[in-house]
């Protein structure tokens, strides 16, 4: 038989509510900063200046607080390019462009010549005077490569002529993968030759293209389904700042303070002089295979 | 360490003047016996066995061990009265006639309990004397119903959450951190059985509920060489035997979950059979919270088969399958799954006439299978599969007792991470280990225990032999059982890991692996010290502190690539704590209070900080490092009518706290051109888990209500999950700046029906 005094069992009971309720009046909102202060890095600047080409672009964003921005995310910036042995300023245009669903990016534009030989700096700046820049020297403009190729073959030799540092050098192949009897829409894909260049007795740098296997391997085709159809060289001479990716792993290179040149902010902006060509076989009056005429 | 085990284990026999086989009490006589429930036959631990001369004076007098075993050895013949008691039984007594030619007598005894209502005095199983080790609690059924579930019963997952030192990541995910090691490092045991993942993804629950359980050994460090393989933690759960006289059934059904059970003789007093079948409902149900749907599902079945005799020995068999399947991010997360599949057979035997006085044999399959898809697609998956079977015998020799076995397993791993871990090329193995391990309960006079031990285990082609010796020692000062100093100190090693990619703190995919460095087991050695003191009639208290060393524990490595994507790497670390428990029982109102204090840290070498830092190793606190835990638990049974609250508390557990983000681009051997390129998104930290997540608190209510309609009852339980509406963060999304929180305000009512 249960026997409870009614006291005894009030009590308990009040003491329960009185706890119940002081947690009822405790629940509060806790504040929750899932980003760290950020007065280090302003914006990611990632291109290159290059004195070859009519128009310069260059990726400036912010510093983002989530891993994609959308169509709607505002730019607060304004980026400027300084000539510095004049002095001479251009503001760069803005163009916000989307690279695949819900992944955006702005970027920067401008026509003004890039010089060879020159320094420039660029600046973002955002409306707070938070600022990320960096300076750049152009290297030396280079003479046309020149190449001896046989379209039969697909192999032939490039030749590269006083450049200091070699940073690309590639072919772009653009090609028909005979997989179905309907011709496919050709599709292009770009073999480097960085690590085959090797010094000629002529004074040039040279590199052999030969890729046909390559692209096989690449493709999982066989390659004799495959028809070039243009073959584009691209050689490029590159600054002190192009980054340097020797003796580093795949994940060191990802790191924020390694490879850059950007004061207040990170990425890598470089200068460089590139040289584009087609590749194609050009033959003496004996049909004999010769050097093809250089066209700037 | 380049010992071969078993000839350590042997040289160990030697040195203790002990040999398995050898019947060296010949010229002596010996009683022993299991206490046991005459309904159940659940045995009964600490049960007071003694045995008197015929003129009434006290000869000897023992407690029984977990077994619910007792030895009386170095008899001379005679008549005694031997008598038997246990807090809530009828009290057992007979007179026995020892004679000059016996050797052994089995004397097993079925105590009957004693009706409640016509007792004055009711004695909860929390106030039964418990002979406790360093770092271990008994859990009983009683303890279980104190913390109740919203689905009208208790669970043991609930449970466990409620002590100093578990750290549960939420109330998803099914994952449990016992004084900072992860929930790969514990070890689960059912009926002797092995069973990976034995929590749901709804966290309030697991395969324990209190229907079946018989009482639960865990031990948060310090555990004895009978258990091997784990660094962390122990789970040891004994089922109890389904009911030998009486067949009872009972069904429940909440918002959570629906459970059916029924139990009951086959050939009465002798087989018997229970069935439990557990379904998650809150899929469907949570479609009528104003939060919206909650895609967690789960479900379980289990059977057990018991057989016992006369003399007190039992044979089970259990069948357990589990399945659950749910996202953890609810609008867009990967969803994960896991199964479980355990089968295993047991027999605990009463020796008759051996010189070896008890001795359990378990075989046992078990298997777990661990998937996460994304889109339908299946992402990466991991299963692992043992065979076990182990033999643990008890032998006394003189007022030692000891505790040895063999055990042999073989494991099957397969694992396919669709990249995520790129240094981990294998993907399916198997290996053999081989071992045995002795313990000796050595009493230096009746207030000292001093317990060395040492476990030894062989890897067949995988690494290289283990030895890992154990040592535990007790001090009753006024020779009472729960008032105790106590120490223990062992070496542990784990040749298996579940890996996790932790910097995605609301992952459930745990990946089994051997570890990944040829040779070396991850390992801990564990240093405890506690105390356990009773206050007056209804307080107990005790605290205990840590310090744990870890050595070769695989972590992911460092990277400021924004995906899911890493190398593996290995961390050395420590952990320190401490764990303060008061608790209250009287008869009406119960109380408990549990602080505990932790602090986790990992050393880890990894290539890229010599880029990264300028040094070639860093010290961080890993994402389940939670400093502070408080749980303050009450309750009021009166009659019918039970209440209680639980409120628990944890500071926030670390998180990786970016400066910001950006898309890398890449210059290596080819012009960036940034209008076709977007990069590869980075995430730009000085540091992983330098953050600390907000604080978590939530109060759960219930109150109960039991109404007797002829032969069943109905308990109508109400309650809330969460009764402030506390926003508690389960995990917070950095690449996407998503805040996931834990479950909100959540009432419900339950229903169960049960024969009485």
């Amino acid at each position: 038989m249960i026997v409870v005094s009614k006291k005894y069992y009030r009590s308990l009971f009040g003491v329960m509510l009185l706890i119940l309720t002081s947690f009822y009046i405790s629940a509060c909102e806790s504040s929750f900063e899932p980003l760290q202060e950020n007065g280090r890095y302003h914006f990611s600047i990632f291109g290159a200046l290059d004195h070859s080409a009519d128009t310069q672009w260059v990726r400036v964003m912010p510093i983002t607080d989530s891993i994609y921005v959308d169509d709607d995310f505002p730019l607060d910036a304004e980026v400027t390019l300084k000539r510095l042995s004049t002095g001479e300023i251009t503001v760069m245009k803005d163009s916000l462009l989307q690279y695949s669903n819900s992944v955006y990016a702005w970027n920067f534009y401008t026509t003004t010549p890039i010089h060879a030989n020159e320094s420039y700096e660029l600046n973002a700046e955002a409306s707070d005077g938070r600022l990320s820049s960096a300076t750049v020297t152009i290297p030396p403009n280079f003479p046309m490569p020149t190449s001896r190729y046989s379209e039969a073959n697909e192999n032939g030799t490039v030749s590269i002529f006083d450049v200091d540092r070699i940073v690309v050098a590639e072919v772009s192949y653009t090609m028909i993968l005979w997989i179905d009897v309907k011709p496919p829409p050709p599709v292009t894909f770009a073999i480097s030759h960085l690590d085959k260049i090797y010094p000629s007795g002529n004074g040039a740098d040279q590199f052999y293209p030969n890729d046909l296997d390559e692209l096989a391997n690449e493709f999982l085709i066989d390659k004799r389904l495959i028809e070039i159809i243009d073959r584009k060289v691209l050689v490029v001479s590159g600054s002190a700042e192009w980054p340097d990716y020797a003796d580093l792993d795949e994940d060191e290179k990802y790191l924020p303070e390694r490879s850059t040149n950007i004061v207040d902010g990170l990425g890598v902006l470089a200068g460089i002089v590139s040289k584009i060509f087609t590749l194609e076989s050009c033959f003496n009056e004996e049909d004999g295979l010769i050097d093809c005429p250089v066209n700037e | 360490m380049k010992i071969p085990a078993i000839i350590y284990l042997f040289c160990l026999c030697v040195i203790s003047g002990f040999f398995p086989f050898q019947n060296a009490e010949a010229q002596n006589i010996a009683i022993r016996g299991i206490i046991s429930d005459e309904q159940t036959g659940k045995p009964l631990e600490m049960a007071n066995v003694v045995l008197e001369s015929i003129s009434g004076d006290v000869e000897r007098g023992t407690a029984t061990d977990r077994n619910g075993l007792y030895q009386f050895s170095r008899l001379s013949e005679g008549r005694y009265i031997l008598q038997a008691s246990y807090v809530g039984y009828s009290t057992f007594s007979d007179t026995l006639e020892l004679g000059r030619w016996d050797e052994i007598i089995a004397r097993s005894i079925r105590l009957t309990p004693k009706d409640e209502n016509l007792d004055d005095v009711v004695v909860t199983y929390n106030r039964v004397k418990q002979d406790l080790d360093a770092g271990q609690q008994k859990i009983g059924k009683t303890d279980l119903q104190r913390v109740p579930t919203p689905a009208g019963g208790g669970d043991l997952a609930s449970y466990l959450q409620t002590l100093p030192g578990v750290v549960a990541t939420g109330d998803r995910g099914g994952q449990l951190f016992v004084r900072g090691g992860t929930p790969s490092e514990n070890l689960s045991l059912i009926d002797g059985s092995l069973i990976y993942q034995p929590f749901h993804i709804i966290g309030f629950f697991s395969v324990f509920p209190e229907e079946i359980v018989s009482n639960v050994d865990f031990y948060a460090g310090g555990f004895g060489p009978r258990y091997s393989g784990r660094t962390s933690s122990v789970l040891d759960v004994r089922l109890r035997n389904a009911d030998f006289e009486k067949k009872r059934f009972s069904a429940s059904v909440s918002p959570f979950l629906s459970e059916f059970f029924v139990e009951g003789p086959i050939d009465e007093g002798r087989t018997s059979v229970m069935v439990l079948a557990r379904g998650s409902l809150i899929e469907q149900a949570s479609q009528l919270h104003p939060d919206g749907q909650q895609p967690l599902r789960f479900n379980s079945q289990l059977i057990k088969l018991s057989n016992r005799n006369e003399e007190g020995s039992t044979c089970s068999a259990l069948l357990l399958r589990t399945f659950d399947r749910g996202k953890l991010d609810y609008e867009r997360g990967d969803t994960f799954k896991w199964n479980n599949f355990v089968m295993g057979g047991r027999c605990a035997v009463l020796s008759q006439e051996s010189a070896v006085s008890f001795f359990d044999i378990n075989v046992s399959l078990s298997n777990v299978g661990n998937e996460m898809s994304r889109g339908g697609n299946r992402e990466r998956s991991s299963g692992i599969t043992r065979f076990s079977t182990d033999v643990n015998l008890i032998h006394y020799v003189g007022h030692i007792q000891l505790d040895y076995g063999f055990f042999t397993n073989m494991r099957w791993i397969n694992y396919d991470f669709g990249g995520l871990f790129q240094r981990v090329e294998e993907n399916r193995t198997a290996f053999i280990t081989s071992g045995a391990y002795l313990k000796a309960s050595i009493p230096l006079g009746p207030k000292i225990k001093v317990e060395p031990g040492v476990s030894a285990s062989i890897y067949l082609n995988k690494f290289a032999p283990s030895v890992e010796p154990r040592l535990q020692i007790s001090w009753q000062p006024r020779e009472k059982a729960n008032e105790e100093i106590s120490a223990a100190v062992g070496i542990y090693r784990q040749p298996i890991a579940g890996v996790t990619d932790l910097r995605d703190a609301g992952s459930a995919f745990t990946a089994w692996m051997p570890i990944p460095e040829t040779d070396k087991q991850m390992e801990a050695i564990h240093a405890l010290l506690g105390w356990r003191q009773p206050f007056g009639k209804y307080l107990d208290f005790s605290v205990e502190g840590y310090y744990k060393w870890l050595k070769d524990v695989p972590v992911s490595a460092w990277s400021t690539v924004a995906q899911a994507n890493s190398n593996l790497a290995l961390a050395d670390g420590f952990v320190y704590g401490s764990d303060v428990n008061l608790k209250f029982n009287s008869r009406y109102f119960y109380s408990s209070i549990g602080y505990g204090y932790s602090y986790t840290e990992y050393e880890t070498i990894q290539d890229i900080f010599d880029t990264w830092y300028g040094e070639t190793s860093q010290n961080y606190n890993p994402a389940h490092d939670r400093r502070h835990q408080f749980n303050a638990q009450m309750g009021l049974e009166v009659g019918d009518f039970k209440a209680s609250i639980t409120w628990s508390y944890g500071s926030g557990l670390p998180f990786t706290r970016p400066l910001g983000f950006d898309s890398h681009i890449r210059y290596e051997n080819h012009l960036p051109d940034v209008r076709e390129t977007y990069g590869t998104p980075r995430i730009i930290i000085d540091k992983p888990f330098s953050g600390r997540m907000p604080d978590y608190h939530s109060l759960n209510i219930s109150l109960e209500q039991a109404i007797e309609l002829r032969n069943v009852r109905l308990r109508v339980q109400g309650g809330a999950i969460n009764s402030y509406n506390q926003e508690n963060m389960f995990y917070y999304d950095i690449y996407t700046q998503r805040r996931i929180n834990q479950l909100p305000f959540y009432p419900y009512i339950s229903l169960k029906l049960e024969t009485l």
